[in-house]
C-alpha cells in the first residue's frame, strides 16, 4: 500500500473505502472488523476522516506508528507486530512513541468501537427520550391551557345561566312583594309597613320606619286605603346578585278627609321600580325602590 | 425500559386529559355561545323596543316627514301597517297644531323571549313634553306606559305591536 506523501490530499472515504480495501488485502475475512457506522464513518468530515490516513515520511505533524491496525497489510513487520487488529494496537504505540512528545491526534479504532455504538444505538435511546419529554411537555402545555379555556368558559357560561336564573326569580319575587310592600288599610298600616319592611333589607327598611313617621298618622286621619295591582313586570337588568325590576302598577287609593261626607277614590296608573338584591340566606328582598318619576323634559 | 414505562403512562394520561379538555372545551363553548347569543338578542330587544319609544316621542311639526318615516322604519307587521294607516292624520295633526313633542325614556324592561329568540314582549316607560305653537304656546306633559312586542325581521329587531298599557 502506498503511503500519502507530503501534501497529498486525504483521499474521501467512501463506503468500505480504507478499512474495506485493508481487509480484502489481509484476505482474512471479507469485511472482518468493519464497524457497523461505516456508513455513517464517510460521512465524517474530512477533519477527522484525515486523522486516519497515514502519514509518510517528512509529514509535519504527528506520526503514526506503522504498526498498527493503519500499518499497510502488506508489511511483514505490521502484520508481526498487531496483525491489523484494533486491539493489538496498544503495545505498539507502547515501543514506538511519538516523536516531540505530542499527544496522538488520531483517534483509536478501539475508541470508535466503544464510541460509535453509542451514536447508532445510544445516541438514539435519549434522543428518543428528548422526543417522548417534549411531547409529554407539550400535551401538558395543552392540557394547561385547555383547562384555563375550559374553567373560563365555564365560569362565565356560569355567570349567564345565574343571571337568567336570578332575573326571573327576582321578577317573581318583585311582582309578588310589590302589593304588599305599596298596598296599606288605615285600620292595619302599621302591621302593614311592618310586614312591607320585612321583604326590604336593612337599607329600605330604615326608610319605612322613618316613612311610618308621615304615613301612619295622616293614614289614619283620612281613613285611607291603597290597593297596588300589578299590571307588568319586566326585567330592565340583571346579574346574579342584583336585578332591576320595571313593573307597571295600577294604584287604587279611597280615602275620606275630615269633614267629607262621602269616600272618595282615585286610580293612578303608575310604574315603579324596584331594585332586588339577593342576601347572604339566598332570599331575595328588596334593597330599593322608586316611581321613576324624574323631571319632565325641559320645557324649551 | 424501566424508564420509557412511566414516560408511556404519562404521556398517555396527558393525551387522555388533552381529549377529555377539549370535549369539555367544546361541549361548554356551545353552550356559551348559545348564552351569549341570548343575551344579546335580548339586549338589542329592548333597545329595539327603546328606539321605537323615542321615535314616537319625537316629533316636530317641521320635520314630521321625517319623524314619521322613522317611525315606520323601526316598526314591522301589526305596527307598521297601524303608523302608515294613520301617517296622514298625524301629519295634519303636527302641521295644525305646530306641535313639538319631546320626550324621555324612564325605563325599559324584557318581560318574555320566546325560545327562537325572535320575538319579544318588552315594557317601556316614558315621560313627554308637547309644546303647540299653533296659537299661544302651551305645554301639555304625558306619560306613556307601552307594552311593545319586538319581532327580529331579517336580523333586524323592529316593533311589531305597540299599545299604551290601561
Amino acid at each position: 500500500m502506498r503511503h500519502r506523501g507530503p501534501g497529498e490530499p486525504d483521499r474521501p472515504h467512501a463506503s468500505g473505502g480504507r478499512w474495506g480495501r485493508r481487509d480484502a488485502a489481509r484476505g482474512r475475512h471479507s469485511r472482518p472488523w468493519r464497524p457497523p457506522y461505516a456508513d455513517e464513518q464517510a460521512d465524517e468530515p474530512p477533519s477527522q476522516a484525515g486523522a486516519w490516513v497515514p502519514r509518510g515520511p517528512g509529514a509535519s505533524g504527528p506520526q503514526p506508528s506503522r504498526q498498527g491496525p493503519w500499518a499497510d497489510p502488506g508489511d511483514e513487520a505490521a502484520a508481526a507486530g498487531a496483525g491489523g487488529l484494533p486491539g493489538d494496537r496498544a503495545d505498539d504505540d507502547t515501543a514506538v512513541p511519538y516523536p516531540d512528545g505530542l499527544a496522538d491526534p488520531a483517534p483509536e479504532p478501539a475508541e470508535l468501537l466503544e464510541i460509535n455504538p453509542a451514536r447508532g444505538g445510544g445516541e438514539a435511546a435519549p434522543r428518543r427520550g428528548r422526543r417522548g419529554a417534549l411531547l409529554v411537555a407539550l400535551l401538558a402545555v395543552a392540557a394547561a391551557g385547555l383547562a384555563v379555556a375550559v374553567t373560563l368558559s365555564y365560569l362565565e357560561l356560569r355567570d349567564l345561566r345565574r343571571t337568567e336564573a336570578a332575573a326571573a326569580e327576582a321578577l317573581a319575587k318583585a311582582r309578588s312583594y310589590a302589593a304588599v310592600m305599596l298596598s296599606y288599610d288605615h285600620r292595619s298600616v302599621e302591621q302593614d309597613l311592618a310586614r312591607a319592611a320585612g321583604h326590604a333589607t336593612e337599607r329600605l327598611a330604615a326608610r319605612y320606619r322613618r316613612l311610618a313617621e308621615t304615613l301612619v298618622p295622616e293614614a289614619k286621619r283620612e281613613q285611607a286605603v291603597q290597593q297596588v295591582h300589578v299590571t307588568g313586570a319586566a326585567v330592565e337588568s340583571a346579574t346574579p346578585e342584583r336585578v332591576r325590576v320595571l313593573m307597571l302598577i295600577n294604584r287604587t287609593t279611597s280615602k275620606l278627609p275630615p269633614g267629607a261626607k262621602s269616600r272618595r277614590s282615585e286610580v293612578v296608573l303608575g310604574r315603579v321600580r324596584f331594585v332586588m338584591v339577593k342576601g347572604g340566606d339566598g332570599a331575595w328582598r328588596v334593597d330599593d325602590l322608586s316611581t321613576l318619576l324624574g323631571d319632565p323634559p325641559a320645557r324649551t | 425500559m424501566e424508564r420509557r414505562t412511566p414516560r408511556l403512562v404519562v404521556t398517555l394520561v396527558f393525551a387522555g386529559l388533552v381529549v377529555a379538555l377539549a370535549a369539555a372545551l367544546v361541549w361548554i363553548r356551545i353552550d356559551l355561545a348559545a348564552a351569549r347569543t341570548a343575551a344579546e338578542e335580548r339586549e338589542a330587544a329592548m333597545r329595539a323596543a327603546a328606539m321605537h319609544a323615542v321615535s314616537l316621542l319625537s316629533l316636530n311639526h317641521k320635520t314630521v316627514d321625517e319623524d314619521i318615516r322613522r317611525i315606520i322604519a323601526t316598526s314591522t307587521g301589526e305596527a307598521r301597517q297601524t303608523h302608515e294607516r294613520h301617517a296622514p292624520e298625524m301629519r295634519r295633526a303636527a302641521l295644525a297644531a305646530k306641535v313639538v313633542q319631546t320626550g324621555v325614556i324612564r325605563a325599559v324592561g324584557l318581560v318574555s323571549m320566546n325560545a327562537e329568540l325572535d320575538t319579544a314582549e318588552v315594557l317601556v316607560v316614558a315621560d313627554a313634553v308637547n309644546r303647540f305653537e299653533d296659537t299661544k304656546p302651551r305645554f301639555e306633559e304625558r306619560y306613556y306606559r307601552w307594552t311593545m312586542r319586538v319581532s327580529k325581521v331579517g336580523g333586524a329587531w323592529l316593533v311589531s305591536k305597540a299599545e299604551q298599557t290601561p
